[in-house]
């Protein structure tokens, strides 16, 4: 018995496993925010003078906006005097040419979170793709500076365009001056505003017209260096006809003290475009006593623009002390679609208020929300959605599931479901249900040896599976493993 | 801070100097109506920057001052068209919120159902312990003034065991009597319901008015369900046109006890009501329907709060509502399972039917849950009537209008079946009809 508890001490108190700290000389600005702060950072990414003005107006903004407090979460409130706004991983100022140019304290990061070595070196921008590997683009964003961009030459082949905001900004002004804002304005909201004045960098992504993407674009995030608040800008857009699939999967470091990232993505998708944005997000969710952890506090909304186009939100979102993330569809086009697929975790002392806003304007419009919460531990979590169907939404149709799964009676799950509707020929179904894992499930996989850990393991993924099942191949994989790490020491 | 005060709610400061002596009540509801009043300037008229009055703009409210309505009389004529004629019932009719005990039927009542106003008149009353005390915070600054100024209302407290052989009917009529031109009357109700250890009854509500003038209607009913008690309580609105009406009806609920609620709002300018139940003990047992039909400029806020406070307890709610002409409904439903409710057993289904294109509805069914061995089901749906039914019904003969209108009378009868009262049941049927177009060929079909 006694080493049997104790196995399942040292189980629950399995330290989170990409907890470590990679020590490089950032660039790291002076804590505090203010306009010269604004400025070092568009100067340092030799920014034109629209973009700088931009910031300054989205900086002016945000000093007249209260910080929001109507969601279902709870943390001391953030000083954003005390929060470094800029960090950049030195070496990559003058931006790698070959893997030896590369900071190996940076390929060593990149093991450690298990990108396999020849994508490392794809990474880089030392070896063209290998045949048999998976079609996978990476653009690198650690800490403010996107590293490396990979699959370069092969995404220019086909007109697509897949960069760092910051090399696009540099490269494409046009494109970028005519979509940046024009889906998140930088007065949308309180985090909005703060990322439009400061964000340091995240990927641009460009689709002409009528082109099939020929792989899956990937970023993977990372926060480093102590204090530096995140803030990442994603800008995709697709012409007409076009069709993208785009991951983003995160994890950082241990730390002690409470990170913010506050990141804006913007899809902009035009006629018969398919956007499909998927998100397996894993930063540090804190100690059991909730120490530490990162507090995400993301907007993330798509414009369907065109008609008959699509946006497909798939997130899984097991990390973070605090998600606060509404991705959202504005579905302006007629018969355009918007999905949503989330499954959301929190255990231990982790929060999350998360759902989406599907907005109806155009005719025969449609939009589908899956929402799975699991709740374990001192776990808070919330589903929070808006189905708006404007007077001029004819025929506008939407389904809204969201279930929770509760796992311990120390844990909350909530939901808070907004449905306005001015047409009548509107059609909207909406449903909820909680429960927790029956003593049945779990005795029927324990009579048949699976332990217990494993029995919930199954039951939580068999729960997500509508979910999952929307996710690339690679990433439903990864998804299921963090679910499974994500619960341990939840059960027994 | 007197200085801040706005002309309006300096009114009703002046206003309750001013009713105060006619006011009912020793010195300790006084004592609780200064504080209420208090309260409420503190807080102003909610505005629609707070979550539970999202929806609902209170301005209307808040266009003139309101003067509390005076005393009037009716004649048996006047409230002729508000009985019920078929149901054998106690009546208590109340003019402009006061009891007319000329216009109700008692006997036999004795003490069972007396005017809270002779209540609160007494000495030593129980009162004192039950006036105010199922809110427990949840209420609003409506509710306050309510406290403030209720001049009367019912006062139901059946002793353990006591079994009601009638229904009892509290018929509340708003009349303009006579009056300035320029004044507008505000009528202020506050009902106490107290129901003993196995005791059962069954309440109408009827709220109703007479004349062409705006009036505001803001009526608290408090209920008090000792263990193991019934009560069924149906609330019928059917105010004027003009009428703008807030009600509030918390009820506290005991071991094994029972409270069945049915709501219908019919009539009405501009309507909120907040019903809030709390699930105290095991056992307890709710069920909420609401029928609202608003159409015109109708504005209907339908708010309910139902907190699972203890293990074993059911509860269950369906609101349905059919909008025509640029109404407005909103449904905002919140279950609340508190730590501990374990084994809670809770169903929520909100529908809504929209006939035309400038009605609106908001509807926002809510899960609040802090505890894991429970089974919450909420859904809610917005639409139309269904395509193939509307098509089986031509087949069979009707034009598309007929079925149209014959399906949204079924869509709503099948909460208004659940009422039980032949006699209450009926009048509710017909004042459906009577929105519904084509009112004369659906009674054909029916």
């Amino acid at each position: 018995m006694a080493t049997q508890s104790q196995e399942l001490e040292q189980l629950v108190k399995r330290e989170y496993s990409a907890g470590f700290v990679t020590d490089l000389e950032a660039d790291t600005v002076e804590p505090g925010l203010n306009e010269d702060v604004i400025r070092f950072i568009s100067a340092k990414k030799e920014e034109p003078e629209w973009l700088l003005e931009w910031r300054l107006k989205a900086f002016e903004h945000w000093k007249t906006m209260k910080e929001p407090g109507w969601a279902h979460v709870h943390y001391p409130p953030i000083d954003y005097q005390a929060i470094s706004y800029y960090s950049a991983p030195k070496s990559a100022s003058d931006g790698p040419k070959s893997l030896d140019e590369v900071d190996p304290k940076l390929l060593e990061t990149y093991e450690k979170l298990g990108i396999p070595l020849h994508e490392q070196e794809i990474l880089a921008g030392v070896k063209q793709g290998i045949p048999n590997m998976p079609n996978v683009a990476v653009d690198a964003v650690f800490d403010s500076v996107s590293v490396a961009t990979t699959f370069k030459d092969r995404l220019a082949d086909a007109g697509v365009i897949f960069c760092s905001i910051s090399e696009a900004v540099r490269e494409h002004p046009e494109l970028v001056k005519q979509y940046l804002g024009t889906v998140v304005p930088t007065s949308d909201n309180f985090y909005a505003a703060l990322n439009s004045a400061v964000f340091t960098d995240g990927s641009f992504v460009f689709i002409p017209k009528g082109v099939r993407c020929p792989m899956e674009l990937s970023t993977y995030f990372r926060i480093n260096a102590q204090n530096t608040g995140q803030f990442e800008r994603t800008l995709i857009v697709a012409e007409e006809g076009s069709h993208v699939s785009y991951l983003e999967g995160c994890t950082a470091p241990q730390r002690d003290e409470n990170q913010l990232h506050a990141a804006v993505v913007e899809l902009v998708a035009l006629d018969d475009a398919q956007i499909k944005y998927s998100t397996v997000q894993n930063w540090y969710p804190g100690d059991e006593e909730g120490k530490g952890g990162i507090y995400n506090f993301v907007t993330k909304r798509g414009d369907c623009r065109g008609a008959r186009s699509k946006i497909c939100w798939t997130q899984v979102e097991t990390g973070s002390a605090i998600t606060w993330k509404y991705p959202s569809c504005v579905l302006q086009g007629d018969g355009s679609v918007g999905e949503f697929y989330s499954v959301a975790l929190t255990n231990n002392l982790q929060q999350a208020d998360t759902g989406t806003k599907m907005i109806h304007i155009g005719k025969n419009t449609r939009s589908t929300i899956i929402s799975k919460g699991i709740s374990a531990g001192r776990g808070e979590q919330a589903y929070r959605g808006l189905v708006k169907i404007l007077p001029d939404a004819d025929n506008a149709r939407n389904y809204t599931q969201c279930d929770s799964l509760l796992i311990g009676d120390q844990c909350g799950a909530h939901t808070f479901p907004y449905t306005e509707v001015k047409n009548p020929s509107a059609h909207l179904e909406h449903e909820a249900t909680t429960s927790k894992i029956g003593e049945d499930q779990l005795f029927y996989c324990r009579a048949r040896g699976i332990s217990e850990e494993d029995a919930v393991n199954m039951i939580v993924n068999g729960f997500c599976k509508e979910v999952f099942k929307e996710l690339p191949m690679e990433f439903a994989v990864e998804a299921q493993k963090l679910l499974g790490v994500s619960l341990e020491g939840a059960v027994g | 801070m007197a200085a801040q005060i706005s002309p309006l709610l300096d009114h009703y400061l002046a206003e309750f100097a001013r009713v105060q002596p006619q006011l009912p009540g020793a010195d300790w509801v006084t004592e609780q109506r200064q504080a209420a009043l208090k309260r409420f300037v503190e807080a102003g008229f909610p505005s629609n920057r707070m979550e539970t009055w999202k929806y609902s703009d209170t301005r209307p409210l808040q266009k003139q001052p309101f003067e509390l309505a005076p005393e009037s009389t009716l004649s048996q004529a006047d409230v002729e068209a508000f009985l019920l004629p078929e149901l054998d019932c106690y009546r208590l009719v109340f003019v402009n919120g006061r009891l007319d005990p000329a216009l109700s039927e008692v006997v036999d009542l004795g003490e069972t159902a007396v005017s809270l106003a002779s209540a609160l008149n007494e000495p030593l009353t129980s009162l004192q312990k039950g006036l105010n005390s199922t809110l427990n915070g949840h209420g609003h600054a409506l509710s306050d003034l309510n406290l403030a100024f209720a001049v009367d209302g019912a006062h139901i407290r059946l002793a353990d065991n006591q079994v009601l052989d009638k229904p009892i009917h509290l018929l509340f009529v708003a009349t303009p009597g006579e009056k300035a031109e320029d004044e507008a009357h505000m009528v202020q109700v506050r009902n106490l319901i107290e129901l003993g250890k196995n005791s059962e009854a069954t309440v109408i509500e009827h709220y109703v008015g007479l004349g062409e003038d705006a009036y505001f209607n803001d009526f608290v009913t408090e209920i008090r369900l000792a263990d193991n008690a019934r009560l069924k309580r149906c609330r019928l609105q059917e105010e004027t046109g003009k009428a703008m009406q807030v009600g509030a009806t918390h009820a506290v609920l005991g071991r094994d006890s029972h409270f069945h609620s049915h709501a219908v709002d019919l009539g009405g300018r501009w309507v909120r009501n907040d019903t809030v139940v709390g699930l105290q003990a095991e056992g307890a047992e709710v069920h909420l329907d609401g029928l609202y039909v608003p159409t015109g400029r109708q504005h209907v806020d339908n708010q309910t709060r139902i907190d699972h406070a203890s293990p074993h307890c059911i509860s269950r709610e369906d609101y349905k509502g059919i909008l025509d002409g640029g109404s407005r409904g909103v449904f905002n439903g919140k279950i609340i399972v508190h730590k501990d409710a374990q084994k809670t057993d809770s169903e929520q289904h909100s529908a809504a039917l929209l006939l035309s294109g400038k009605a609106e509805v908001d509807a926002k069914p809510e899960l609040e849950i802090y505890a894991d061995d429970v089974k919450c089901a909420h859904g809610a749906t917005v639409g139309q009537l269904d395509e193939q039914a509307i098509f089986y019904l031509q087949s069979r003969g009707l034009d598309a209008a007929a079925a149209r209108n014959l399906l949204t009378y079924s869509f709503a009868d099948e909460l208004i079946q659940r009422v039980g009262i032949e006699p209450l049941r009926k009048r509710i049927e017909r004042g459906l009809l009577a929105r519904l177009p084509n009112a004369e060929q659906l009674q054909e079909l029916l």
